[in-house]
């Protein structure tokens, strides 16, 4: 399933912030891992991965940093600054909210408690 | 700094199409300073000068054979600015030919691979950078053509193209193939644009304030010139439309008059009969006192037909003169170089009501300077009958020519010709008084009062309001709502307004004159608003002026540059109004003085001796007491060694007893003669430095500079 360019807008940033919340990635592997851990929903190619981090860079949320890999390649990680962790939290609590009003209204089915109150009041 | 090296290398290096372009690796540098530039601190600081940095020095000693090590110089330099990431790309690139050697082609063969490569590819500046060299030529393209649509700088055209290599490495190697990744990518031409955008967010504050304020110069600068475009459409796209002729409405009137009213006709066969060759008319009017009085006797006698014919013409109650009558064409021809290229007919003569040449205006001074002249024989032999008829020719001629048009410079002319009889009059009862019988002087005492009602004087500005008019339909445009704009074609027309606008100077500031200038319906709103106000502001008696607030407001707009600017064609118009009607209470207040002194001799013949006041005068001899135009008072009179004298306290508003101001009588010259004074100084100070009393009667002889 394509999500809509508006909606990608608004949830590609926080994806990634979240994948690199586990620690410096480089873009392929953010790539496979967008895709595999949204189920193909938040998958993006590198025409909108690279503009994505570039700007993320920008906003000083990530930061890159060239390093070998164990094959002996050069890669280009990102690694989430600080400033990106209280980003990723902030926006974290508003996609929450965004859920929680959507599901109140019906247009998506009502979480489990838990899931709410541990994501979103954590 | 960085940035302008890295586009120095890239101007300068040379893009080779073939391994024979390639130069080859330069020798390293042994100078004590290159090698110093070269040691790392660590080394440096062990005393060991090796110079490992030196980018020659580490090619050079990979021992690849030519052309590979210069290949490898040129694409090491040109691929980044930092000295370690050119040596990072020097490494990987003689890795990857060693590599290759090692497999067996040849270094050219090499080379010319690798340049092919690039060339099948498009890579930026016929060499890639080395990281894409491995990828599939379709693959390296795609990351060419991003990071050259990117329009990036080279440094971070080397990192993106470096990063995205990375990224088409990694999907290779995952298993996926080279088809999938490019389907993957997503469009060329999008991603290059995304990664711009974000990689401009990343570039220095300075620059992109810099390139902001840049965008936004460009922005103005844009609109600007769009701006002026339309402008300059708006002004040289439209014309203005004559529709009004008020030169018909000025005939209209005269041409509703019988001949029998009409006394140009007669005015002009009198002028026409005149010989060309003739005195001047300031010898003609300085009478016996002038220096050639004899030849403007001479002058007269020998053009007595004329005179007889102007004196006729001065019955006739009305002027009559006719603009644009063919009738008018001899004397256009002998007076005016000609009639104008419309004079053929009073319907199709349209001139610009501004333009229009008074011709007759200035021709009947000739005949006011006759009929001066011949009272001055008159009063010579003691004919006060033909005085009193000259005197009477002149008023009745000062009306005529008030008929000519209502604006001031005309009333200015006919207040002149007014002026000379009522001095006239005062002149000869001051020096030669017995030429007058009883009969005459009650005669001239009457028709003096005739001119006497409130405001005959008043000088009229409906011609000022045609002329304003007229004008505004000649110089801007019509939207037919009564609004437009100035155009180019009443810029030129402006130019006889005395604007001096050089032609060529037209087409650049015109358009934006025509943006700056007050439209149509505003210029005609505030001439008329100006004008209204100041002909209200002078409407009533000189001692009860106050500083006018047109006129106030009129010097104020001319003060300031723009909003000089934006009423220009009035500021060009408008003529000072208050030295007009200015002019207009000096004359009545000789007028009255000439009507007072009639009394006075009359009164002098009865009793035999001068009254001690004014008062005695009234009601018998005069029907009230003449006004000082300056105080509002009565006219100030006295005897002075047995003689009378009238005389107004002037400027100053003082009664000095008649004495002048000192020095030379040129301020009493100028109230009579030219009006010089300033308006606003009589409104205001009074002019008080002018201290002294304006002597009336009898006559104070000018006194030339």
């Amino acid at each position: 399933m394509r999500v809509e360019r508006e909606l990608m807008r608004g949830a590609g940033p926080v994806a990634v912030l979240k994948l690199l919340e586990d620690g410096p990635k480089y873009g392929y592997e953010l790539v496979e891992s967008l895709s595999r851990r949204s189920e193909g929903v938040l998958a993006m190619g590198q025409s909108t991965l690279y503009p994505l981090l570039y700007n993320l860079e920008a906003q000083g949320l990530v930061r890159p940093h060239w390093q070998e890999s164990d094959s002996g390649r050069q890669r280009k990680y990102y690694s989430l600054t600080s400033k990106g962790k209280r980003r990723l939290a902030d926006d974290t609590k508003q996609w929450h909210a965004v859920v929680r009003a959507l599901a109140g209204m019906g247009v998506l089915p009502q979480p489990a408690a838990g899931l709410l109150l541990g994501g979103a009041d954590a | 700094m960085i940035r302008f090296k890295l586009l120095l290398n890239w101007l300068t290096l040379r893009k080779p199409s073939s391994w024979k372009d390639i130069p080859p690796l330069p020798p390293p540098r042994d100078g004590f300073w290159p090698r110093l530039a070269s040691t790392p601190l660590k080394e440096l600081l062990a005393g060991h000068l090796s110079a490992s940095l030196d980018l020659r020095r580490i090619i050079a000693a990979a021992g690849l054979p030519e052309p590979l090590a210069g290949l490898v110089y040129e694409t090491a330099q040109r691929s980044a600015v930092r000295r370690r990431c050119r040596i990072a790309t020097a490494r990987t690139a003689i890795e990857h030919f060693q590599a290759g050697l090692a497999a067996g082609p040849t270094p050219v063969a090499l080379a010319e691979s690798y340049l092919a490569w690039a060339r099948a590819s498009g890579s930026v500046g016929g060499i890639p950078p080395i990281a894409i060299f491995t990828l599939p030529a379709d693959v390296a393209g795609i990351i060419a053509r991003v990071v050259r649509h990117a329009k990036l700088w080279p440094q971070e055209q080397n990192d993106v193209g470096t990063e995205l290599a990375a990224h088409f490495r990694d999907g290779l190697a995952s298993g996926a193939s080279a088809d999938e990744l490019i389907a993957s990518f997503g469009n060329v031409r999008d991603a290059a644009r995304l990664i711009r955008r974000a990689k401009l967010r990343n570039r220095p504050l300075a620059y992109r304030a810099w390139r902001r304020t840049c965008q936004v110069f460009a922005a103005v600068a844009a609109a600007a010139v769009v701006g002026y475009c339309f402008l300059v459409v708006r002004f040289f796209g439209s014309a203005p439309k004559v529709t009004h002729n008020f030169i018909a409405d000025v005939n209209a009137e005269s041409r509703g008059w019988s001949p029998d009213e009409r006394a140009w006709p007669l005015y002009r066969e009198a002028l026409l009969e005149l010989p060309v060759d003739r005195p001047n008319t300031d010898d003609l009017i300085a009478g016996p006192k002038g220096d050639h009085w004899s030849r403007a006797l001479s002058y007269l006698e020998a053009n007595r037909d004329a005179l007889d014919l102007a004196l006729k013409a001065t019955k006739k109650p009305h002027l009559g003169f006719v603009y644009g009558d063919p009738a008018n064409r001899e004397f256009l021809n002998r007076y005016a170089g000609g009639p104008d290229a419309h004079g053929e007919s009073p319907d199709r003569y349209q001139p610009e009501v501004v333009g229009v040449v008074l011709p007759h205006a200035q021709e009947l001074r000739t005949l006011l300077a006759m009929f001066t002249a011949d009272a001055h024989q008159a009063a010579a032999t003691g004919d006060g009958a033909r005085v009193r008829a000259d005197v009477e020719a002149m008023l009745k001629l000062a009306g005529h020519v008030r008929e000519i048009f209502p604006c001031l410079v005309v009333e200015l002319i006919g207040a002149t010709f007014h002026g000379r009889a009522t001095r006239m009059v005062l002149e000869v009862l001051a020096d030669q008084p017995t030429a007058f019988s009883d009969n005459d002087l009650k005669l001239l005492a009457h028709l003096l009062a005739g001119y006497s009602t409130a405001g005959w004087l008043r000088f009229r500005i409906d011609g000022e309001r045609m002329m304003i008019d007229d004008m505004l339909q000649r110089v801007f445009s019509d939207d037919g709502n009564g609004d437009g704009h100035l155009t180019a074609v009443g810029v030129d027309t402006l130019q006889q307004y005395d604007l001096r606008f050089p032609k060529e100077e037209i087409l650049l500031f015109g358009p934006l004159m025509s943006a700056t200038v007050a439209g149509r319906r505003e210029t005609h709103d505030v001439a008329r608003h100006w004008l209204d106000r100041w002909e209200a502001e002078r409407r009533g008696p000189l001692w009860q002026w106050q500083p006018s607030s047109a006129q106030a407001e009129i010097k104020a707009v001319s003060a300031r540059l723009s909003q000089k600017l934006r009423f220009f064609p009035l500021v060009l118009l408008l003529p000072g109004l208050d030295d007009a009607f200015l002019v207009s209470e000096l004359r009545t207040q000789e007028h009255d003085a000439a009507w007072a002194a009639i009394a006075l001799e009359l009164h002098h013949r009865r009793t035999g001796e001068w009254p001690a006041s004014l008062d005695e005068l009234t009601p018998d001899l005069l029907p009230k007491l003449p006004i000082d135009r300056f105080t509002g008072e009565p006219l100030r009179y006295c005897l002075v060694e047995g003689r009378p004298l009238l005389y107004s306290c002037g400027t100053d508003r003082d009664d000095d007893r008649g004495v002048r101001p000192a020095g030379r009588d040129r301020v009493a010259q100028a109230w009579s003669d030219a009006a010089k004074l300033d308006a606003t100084t009589v409104a205001t100070a009074w002019a008080v430095e002018h201290d002294g009393d304006w002597i009336l009667w009898p006559p104070v002889e000018e006194v030339s500079e």
